[in-house]
């Protein structure tokens, strides 16, 4: 069967190279859409777009060395874009109030992210993060999905490496609030 | 963090565009770029340079017919044949890649167990195939029960080479069978986990799975205990050497993972070689599990479907280590000792003739008792044993606890529950 295609990183023209981070990175770049606004079609609009808004800035001359970074920063900043627009309808807004101001590094002492972590099935957290704040959603799903580390997502969202530490705690923390939520409804006392 | 990173991970990739999306949005990037080149650059065909990249199944170039007009012989003995290989069901190539190529490999297998070998990988890549058919949206139904048909006809050509090899040669057919088994069980376990999401569910493929697996009588007390010994050892060499050879291809924890169960594979090998001392077919059954194991972390280190599928963890259980189970054991003993030493604070509150500090004490008493025989068992090494009596123990502290409650007393609890109540 087919295997992850090698990339030629040397040479090759600009068209050819960038196709070849069409071909390697349309399929995470959807996911990670698709993860945060579950939204099939506008996903793949926000990709698409993503690509052309690339094309237009090597177009206007500027060398991208490694598309990848580049390619997350533009999807993430029109993912904001479109949750911004949606913030008025939706519940997420109401969500979001609640709070994504910084805690402190304090907070990761008691009870570290590892141990929450531990205690959370991931494929159920899967169905359950459409009830996160899209910030939340965010941190989890470029640290686990799109496997980048804290140092990469804080270039990406422009937070510092500490803020990313703790909104991901933060985030699993929300997440594990959701699970046992959950599970006590369907459990009556006794 | 790493299980709910992998979990999450491996259920993420359910959401992927589907083919269709997939060339419709190339199709939108690429006209975006022909209609803003870049500057002055020479007129690039970009259809070609895209079609080239892409994962099309289909012949890409007329170029290609051309040169080879002449040498037409080449292209059907090995040009062809080369572009068949990734056919999929309903690919015009397809038909070469089943009759043709996989034939002819056949033909060329010698012994009985390579032959073998050999339907059982056929099968493998009809699986394989329907999987990534049922992933793109493409498996109909009709194609669904074409591929669970061709794993019906290998699954028995497989059988039946078995049977024939096992008038002269019995450990080589039951070897077999071990490996045609693991086969089927990693297929399953694949299988259970894509059916988990009902988009790609394929009912017919898991059928045909369970049929051949049910059909499949192991019978292993006959083999030869050395013959299955060296096919072991043949076996984890291998698999050390794919797992040396893999780089990137799996994560790091997957290797520890499997590096962990060879490990344990390791252990059981010479654990059989003592048990062959007293209880020669003990020993050779032991080996038998070992060597299913093996194929199964060999099949999730050379298939990209199984690794997607499935963790190192569902396909090959870990037995917990004697220390862990010792661990697991005294934990136990552990927290039933802390919630009977404070029934007894209580007890010793109560009337002494009251029929309830009678039925209470009597208990606490047998309590101790069986603590005591825990204790033997857990001296003595007789795991099992110790196993089943702390879990008795445990039940009897909630028991006390229990009536302690229906009583009226609280017990003062100074920490959170243990968890080996729950």
């Amino acid at each position: 069967m087919a295997e992850a295609q090698k990339k030629p990183k040397t040479g090759g023209s600009q068209e050819e190279r960038f196709l070849e981070a069409f071909e390697e990175y349309s399929d995470p770049l959807f996911r990670h859409a698709a993860m945060r606004i579950s939204d099939r079609e506008k996903a793949l609009d926000l990709v698409h777009d993503t690509f052309t808004k690339v094309w237009s800035y090597v177009r206007s001359g500027h060398k991208i060395d490694s598309f990848r970074p580049f390619l997350y920063k533009v999807l993430n900043n029109l993912i904001i874009d479109e949750y911004r627009k949606r913030k008025e309808m939706s519940l997420d807004s109401l969500l979001a109030q609640e709070g994504v101001n910084e805690g402190s590094f304090e907070e990761l002492v008691e009870d570290s992210a590892e141990a929450i972590a531990a205690t959370l099935d991931g494929r159920h957290a899967f169905d359950l993060l459409r009830f996160l704040p899209d910030e939340y959603r965010e941190v989890i799903t470029l640290r686990f999905v799109d496997g980048l580390g804290p140092k990469e997502i804080g270039e990406l969202i422009e937070e510092s490496e500490n803020v990313v530490s703790v909104r991901l705690h933060r985030a699993l923390k929300a997440l594990r609030a959701i699970f046992d939520k959950e599970a006590s409804s369907i459990h009556r006392p006794e | 963090m790493k299980q709910f990173a992998q979990q999450l991970k491996k259920r993420s990739e359910s959401v992927k565009m589907t083919m269709e999306e997939r060339s419709q949005l190339r199709e939108r990037v690429l006209s975006f770029m022909e209609y803003h080149p870049l500057p002055g650059s020479q007129a690039v065909d970009l259809r070609s340079l895209a079609v080239s990249r892409s994962r099309s199944m289909q012949i890409p170039n007329a170029w290609l017919w051309g040169r080879l007009a002449g040498g037409f012989a080449v292209l059907m003995l090995i040009v062809l044949p080369t572009l068949a290989e990734d056919a999929l069901p309903g690919d015009t190539l397809y038909p070469i890649k089943v009759r043709f190529n996989e034939e002819l490999k056949g033909a060329f297998n010698s012994s009985p167990y390579a032959k073998i070998e050999w339907e059982t990988e056929r099968m493998e890549r009809r699986l394989a195939e329907a999987q990534v058919l049922a992933e793109a949206g493409r498996l109909t139904p009709e194609a669904e029960a074409e591929v669970a048909n061709a794993i019906k006809q290998h699954s028995d050509a497989a059988k039946s080479n078995i049977e024939a090899i096992r008038v002269s040669d019995n450990d080589e057919a039951v070897m077999a069978e071990i490996a045609l088994s693991s086969a089927l069980e990693v297929s399953a376990e694949v299988l259970t986990s894509r059916n988990l999401d009902s988009a790609s569910s394929t009912p017919l493929l898991s059928g045909a799975v369970s049929e051949a697996r049910a059909s499949l009588a192991l019978t292993n007390n006959e083999v030869s205990y050395d013959k299955i010994f060296s096919r072991l050892e043949t076996e984890t060499t291998r698999a050390h050497e794919y797992l040396g050879t893999l780089g990137q291809t799996i994560t790091t924890s997957e290797k520890g993972d499997i590096d962990r169960r060879l490990r344990d594979i390791k252990t059981k090998t010479e654990a059989a070689a003592i048990m062959k001392e007293t209880d020669q077919s003990a020993a050779v059954k032991q080996l038998a599990e070992a060597l299913g194991s093996t194929r199964k972390l060999i099949s999730f280190m050379t298939n990209l479907e199984v690794r997607r599928n499935v963790t190192v963890e569902e396909l090959v259980p870990l037995a917990p280590t004697e220390e862990e189970r010792k661990e697991t054991i005294k934990t136990k003993m552990a927290d039933a000792s802390n919630w009977v030493a404070l029934v007894e604070r209580e007890l010793s509150t109560m009337s002494t003739s009251s029929n309830d500090y009678l039925a209470v004490s009597d208990t606490v008493a047998r309590y101790r008792e069986l603590e005591s025989e825990a204790t033997k068992a857990l001296e003595s090494e007789d795991l099992e044993g110790a196993e089943v009596t702390a879990g008795f123990l445990l039940e009897l502290s909630q028991a006390l606890r229990d009536t302690m409650d229906g009583l009226g007393f609280t017990l003062d609890e100074t920490g959170a529950e243990p968890e080996s109540m729950q």
